[in-house]
Formats: C-alpha cells, sequence, structure tokens
C-alpha cells in the first residue's frame, strides 16, 4: 500500500476554496454589533450628548418661548424658528461625532487595528452615521415636542413626519463632513477645527432667528446647512428661497466631495 | 478540547523577495520568509531593521515596494485572508469607556465562527476583566483584553506584536500558557519581542532581521549555535592576564573570585586550565544564550 501525498500546489486552491464564506447574517450582524455599541458609547459619554441635546433645547426655549413672551406667534414665524432649530440640532452630532470621534480613534490607533482586523468594509464609520442619526432623531423628537407643548406651534402629523424624516437623513453630509475633518487632523487638534467650521456655518447659513447682515445673505447659501434648512422648510410646508430639489442636489453633492477627498487622503495615510 | 485544525499545505504567510522603500530609504531589502502551519515563529531584530515594516505589509496596511506578500495564498488585503488572522498591535489605545466584555464581542463580530464569549475569558483568564471599562485597567490588563480580542475569531494565523511588554510576572507566564494551548489546537503564531528569554521559551523557529533582511533563522538552539563562542567560569588562582594570551581565548575577566573566560574552543580551554591550576575548582561552561548570539549577529551586519 503506498501513501500518496498531494502536492501543495494542487491542494492549495481546494483549501482556499473551503474557507468557509461570511454568511449575510454575520455580516450585517457585525455592522449592527459596531452601529449598537456606537449608540451605547455617545449615551456614556455626557460631555458630547450634553452639548448636542441640551444646547439645540436650550436656544429653542429661549428663542422660540422666552422672547416670544405671551402674545400668540406668527405660525409662519414660529415654524421657521422650529426648523432653524431642529436643523442646528442635526448638524452637531454629524459633525461632532465623526470629527473627533474619527480623528481620536485615528490617532489612537484604533483606525488601524480595524484595518487589520476583519472589519466589514467601513463598519466603524457607518456606526458612527447610525449613532449620530439616533442622536438627531431623539433631540427632533424632543424639541417638536418642546415646540408643539409649550411654544403653540401647530404641527400636523405629516408635517413633524416629513420634518423628523428631512432631519434624520440630513445628519449624512454633515457626517461626511465630519469625516473629512477627521482624516485630515489630529484627536487633538479635532474640536478647535471642528467649532471653527460650525459655529461660523450656523451663524451665517441663516439658521437662528435674526436676520443676517444684506450682504451675507446671499452668502449663506454657500453653506451645506444653509440647504438643509431650505429643505426642512419645504417639509414643514413653508415657501423657500431655492427650489428643494436643488438644495437637495447640493447636499449630496457636497456629501459626495466630502467622502471623496476623506477617502483619497485614508488610502494615502491610513 | 478542541480538536487541531487542518493545517494548510502552503506557508501560512509568506514574503517573496519583498522591498519596501520610504524615499532613499530602504526599510525592506528582499525579505524572503515563510511562516508554516502550526508553528510559533519569532522575529526578532534591532530597531530600524524592518520588523515593524514586514509586520504592516503582512496585515495589508501597506502595498510592498517590489515582491509579494501572502497569508494563505492570497493577498493580505483580501478580506477572506483576513478574516483567518487575529492580531493585536502595539500602541493601541481602545475607547476608555468601552467594557472589556464588549470590545471582544465587537471584534468577533467580524469573524465567520468566533469562540463563544465565555471560552474567550476563560482561555486568556480575564474573566474578572469583562464587565469592567477598558480606561479602568492597568496596563497588564490592557495587554491581555487586547490579546484576548486577538484571539477571539479563531485565527489560523495570529500574529502578536510585543504582546508582553507591561505584563507582570505571573500575566506573562499565563499568556505564554494559553499561546502554547493554541499552538498544540493548531494556530500558527508570529511574534515579535524584545525579551529574547520569550523567543526562547516559546519559539519552535527564530528568524532575526536586519537591515531589512533575514541575517539568521533557524531554532533557539541553531541560532545559538550560530555563536561559536561559550563561557567558562571557575574559581582559580589565575589571574585574567595570565589566559588572556591563550591561543582561542577571546576574553578573560575576573568577578569577585570566580575567573570568566569567553572562548572559541571550550574544551581545549578547560584541559589547559586544569592542568595549570591543580586548586580549581567549581568549573561551569556554558554555552552564549539567544541575547549573546542576537547581538552578536546584528553587530556583525552593522559592520
Amino acid at each position: 500500500m503506498s501513501t500518496v501525498m498531494p502536492s501543495p500546489s494542487l491542494t492549495l486552491p481546494a483549501v482556499r476554496n473551503a474557507s468557509p464564506r461570511m454568511p449575510i447574517s454575520r455580516l450585517l450582524r457585525a455592522y449592527w454589533t459596531e452601529a449598537r455599541y456606537e449608540v451605547l458609547r455617545t449615551l456614556r459619554t455626557p460631555a458630547f450628548l450634553i452639548p448636542t441635546i441640551a444646547l439645540p433645547v436650550m436656544l429653542y426655549v429661549f428663542f422660540g418661548i422666552v422672547l416670544q413672551g405671551s402674545k400668540p406667534p406668527n405660525p409662519q414665524i414660529a415654524l421657521q424658528v422650529l426648523s432653524g432649530f431642529t436643523m442646528f440640532s442635526v448638524i452637531g452630532p454629524g459633525v461632532f461625532g465623526l470629527g473627533i470621534g474619527f480623528a481620536m480613534e485615528r490617532q489612537h490607533g484604533i483606525v488601524t487595528l480595524k484595518r487589520a482586523q476583519p472589519m466589514p468594509f467601513a463598519a466603524n464609520l457607518i456606526g458612527k452615521l447610525f449613532s449620530a442619526m439616533s442622536i438627531s432623531l431623539l433631540v427632533i423628537t424632543l424639541l417638536l415636542t418642546i415646540a408643539t407643548t409649550f411654544a403653540h406651534v401647530e404641527l400636523t402629523a405629516g408635517q413633524a413626519a416629513r420634518a423628523t424624516l428631512v432631519g434624520v437623513l440630513g445628519v449624512v453630509p454633515f457626517c461626511a463632513l465630519g469625516l473629512l475633518i477627521g482624516s485630515l487632523v489630529s484627536g487633538n487638534g479635532a474640536p478647535a477645527i471642528v467649532n471653527l467650521i460650525f459655529f461660523p456655518m450656523i451663524y451665517l447659513s441663516g439658521l437662528f432667528p435674526f436676520p443676517l447682515p444684506k450682504a451675507l445673505q446671499t452668502a449663506a447659501m454657500i453653506w451645506p446647512a444653509f440647504h438643509l434648512n431650505q429643505l426642512s422648510l419645504a417639509a414643514l410646508g413653508l415657501p423657500t428661497q431655492l427650489n428643494p430639489w436643488i438644495s437637495a442636489e447640493v447636499l449630496i453633492g457636497f456629501a459626495g466631495v466630502c467622502l471623496y477627498f476623506a477617502a483619497r487622503r485614508l488610502m494615502r495615510v491610513g | 478540547m478542541y480538536a487541531p485544525q487542518p493545517l494548510y499545505p502552503g506557508p501560512v504567510a509568506s514574503f517573496t523577495g519583498v522591498y519596501k522603500r520610504y524615499g532613499n530609504v530602504h526599510a525592506l531589502d528582499g525579505l524572503d520568509l515563510e511562516v508554516r502551519p502550526g508553528e510559533l515563529l519569532a522575529i526578532l531584530g534591532p530597531n530600524g531593521a524592518g520588523k515593524s515594516t514586514a509586520i504592516s505589509l503582512l496585515l495589508g496596511l501597506q502595498e510592498p515596494s517590489q515582491g509579494q506578500v501572502a497569508i494563505f495564498g492570497e493577498s493580505p488585503r483580501m478580506m477572506d485572508a483576513r478574516r483567518k488572522l487575529g492580531v493585536m498591535m502595539q500602541e493601541v489605545t481602545l475607547a476608555p469607556d468601552m467594557r472589556v466584555r464588549e470590545l471582544i464581542d465587537t471584534t468577533s463580530s467580524y469573524y465567520v465562527d468566533p469562540m463563544p464569549m465565555h471560552e474567550v475569558l476563560d482561555l486568556t483568564q480575564t474573566a474578572s476583566l469583562a464587565n469592567k471599562p477598558y480606561g479602568k485597567l492597568s496596563g497588564g490588563q490592557k495587554r491581555l483584553s487586547q490579546f484576548a480580542m486577538a484571539i477571539c475569531g479563531r485565527p489560523k494565523l495570529l500574529f502578536l506584536d510585543e504582546p508582553t511588554v507591561g505584563l507582570d510576572v505571573q500575566a506573562r507566564e499565563r499568556m505564554w500558557f494559553t499561546l502554547r494551548e493554541l499552538v498544540k489546537r493548531g494556530t500558527s503564531i508570529v511574534l515579535t519581542t524584545h525579551y529574547l528569554e520569550e523567543a526562547e521559551a516559546l519559539a519552535d523557529r527564530v528568524v532575526v532581521l536586519a537591515k531589512g533582511r533575514v541575517i539568521a533563522s533557524g531554532t533557539v538552539n541553531e541560532i545559538r549555535s550560530v555563536v561559536a563562542r561559550k563561557k567558562i567560569s571557575c574559581v582559580t588562582a589565575l589571574e585574567p592576564r595570565d589566559v588572556r594570551h591563550w591561543s582561542g581565548v577571546q576574553d578573560a575577566r575576573r568577578d569577585q573570585q570566580r575567573l570568566e573566560i569567553t572562548v572559541t574552543n571550550a574544551e581545549k580551554i578547560v584541559r589547559q586550565l586544569l592542568a595549570t591550576d591543580n586548586d580549581l575548582t567549581e568549573l561551569e561552561v556554558s554555552r552564549a544564550g539567544l541575547a549573546e548570539a542576537f547581538n552578536e549577529l546584528t553587530q556583525e551586519t552593522a559592520q
């Protein structure tokens, strides 16, 4: 009886094919696990949670209720104020969450570790996006509840649903901006850079209920936050300065450009 | 206990004529290296030898300038290949607010057939850390948690970069025990280490890198025997200057009552010593350790 050893070159492909493929269910579970823990981490970080939730709520209470006094509000202005603050509230989680969070993870070697591990494509980033969307949903719900309960704002269910949808989807381009910042700067530098972009953008895009100087009004259109607010106004059935479809295209294009440059940077330097 | 996993017939990882240049710096200069199935391979080398570069090519973090790097016959960038890989890196600061159990759970989710959580915790003896936030752990506990993350996916090739830095003696022994256990189960392990005794204790094979290429490869004993020198130590009235001129003596010095002699031909010198000093006692002959071999090898390359 003779024993024949198969030559490695013959058995190699067989063994490779025999390696178990990742079932779709496990792949989805990996994305879900990343997302779930990302939300959990956010909830465990009051330093992030309080400013992103408390700040829009406080500002809205001040401008939407306290300044309003007891006189019944002009319904259209009340909705405009509400729109501005809900959109303000969804930009923060995206820009801060991804901008600072991702820059930190890059600095701490976590991004490199996950690239070496078999993490499914972009699972960490999709987890962060999901977390930012969850936080946004929470703040929008809070703001809409305050608006209808205390600020005498009348909303139909359809208006509320459309405004919420715009807000939650509106997180995407600002997460893309956050990712771009996070891929360019270190974790220590990220908070300064994010603040430097965030606050001027919020003011200059006319989200706050005080009129911009004339010269800046047209320039507001260069900011993505302006276009998000246009979509939100349209969702609430208010007049807009631009065709909302144009604003939607601007936001999609903006997100695409941010993602392109972030991906290019990450492929070069990791 | 698990039966050993079926062995992969070819090398589990290979470098074939790999060059990696950063500008004018040749980090890898024609590296040829294979990791065989089921072996524990220790990669040694001084700083700047190309260890880190070799590692990042193996993990698919960088591309070689020239040559081929493969794990399980595939590019390290292929997800199917990386799913057979477990990784423990240096200089990683994991999220401080995540609990150890959650970190392991996240990593487990990337693999096709990960170990159940209790098995990971048992095998790495981290059960007592499972519910603690990562940021509250000691340096050694952090390393153990990262080790648990590295093995939780039942990797066929486990890559560990300086795994026991910062561990106390007990924790290090425990990790060594686990590594031996994993080798028994059929896992191939590549580790880099600064602790030569770690390589001596664990490695089936040692590879010494210098200036981006392999300068020596073999079992610990083979590497040690590359260096022919031996040490003779004895209590004698002879002084270093009496023996220094003997042929085959490389160095002689006095260490309190003992005379320490480094020689190339121990038997000849021992005969000569015994003939010269009848009162000589406590004679010891020892082979150069891995540390001496390593120093000599890397110094030769540097010259």
